[in-house]
């Protein structure tokens, strides 16, 4: 039953990112992706019996997932403050 | 019983994501990240995890919810920029079904998963400063790029 969720989340997660074109809704959808992931890893976790190593890599998984949440969303409000845009296609203005 | 409390948490969940992805406004799409996350510490901590637990719910629920807040208040996109598609609106719960469909009755078509006992099962103190203790180093080092990253998008520019 965990797998089969953490299936659903990949997937809804990897369907948003294909068809939504708004930088915010994208980055949310990478959050519910990994979501997904954090329910494998300690469904496997809980399979082999080792919580302990589950919840080390998910400690570092979060310290990475923070980060990267808060470096995109830097670049999507600087990129905001020049395109006045939130869609992912104005990206290519800024192309030198 | 613990099936159907298992199953009400995971239905939560998905449902959840499905409203966080096809739901007009952003900020309501982040407060529901947020439920997500919440009960999702709710099934770690039911898995044995409760540090991990912990940090998912003061993290990922607490956190990530304030900075996603922070930022679309800074961007305050208008109602035109937070349409979506209708790809997403009436296609994502569509495909949903469909792939949850195709999963539950096509199961047995999967091969099937097994796993074997791990030699590492010391506790999470000892996992991570004894067996993982190279990870420290390398969250220190992702913290500072991200520092820098922030620095760098945030600095004005000298007239």
């Amino acid at each position: 039953m965990i797998f089969y969720a953490a299936a659903l989340l990949i997937f809804i997660g990897l369907y948003v990112l294909v068809f939504s074109r708004n930088m915010i809704r994208m980055l949310i959808a990478v959050e519910v992706l990994v979501k997904g992931l954090t329910l494998t890893l300690f469904g496997v976790s809980q399979a082999t019996k080792s919580q302990g190593l589950g919840q080390a890599l998910f400690i570092t998984m979060l310290v990475i997932e923070v980060i990267a949440a808060v470096a995109i969303l830097a670049f999507i409000v600087h990129t905001y403050r020049l395109t006045k845009s939130i869609d992912v296609r104005t990206l290519s203005r800024l192309k030198g | 019983m613990t099936i159907s409390i298992d199953l009400v948490l995971f239905a939560l969940i998905v449902g959840f994501a499905l409203i966080t992805s096809a739901v007009r406004d952003l900020i309501r799409a982040a407060l529901s990240l947020a439920v997500i996350s919440a009960v999702l510490s709710i099934v770690i901590f039911r898995l044995g995890a409760p540090y991990a637990a912990a940090f998912e719910l003061s993290v990922a629920a607490g956190l990530i919810t304030v900075l996603f807040i922070s930022a679309i208040s800074l961007i305050n996109p208008d109602k035109e920029a937070m349409k979506e598609s209708v790809m997403i609106t009436a296609g994502l719960p569509i495909a949903t079904v469909a792939f949850g469909a195709l999963l539950w009755f096509g199961k047995k078509y999967l091969p099937v998963l097994s796993f074997m006992e791990s030699p590492h099962t010391a506790p999470i103190r000892e996992t991570l400063w004894n067996l993982r203790s190279l990870d420290l180093v390398g969250q220190i080092l992702i913290i500072l790029t991200g520092v820098f990253l922030v620095i760098l998008f945030f600095k004005e520019k000298r007239s």
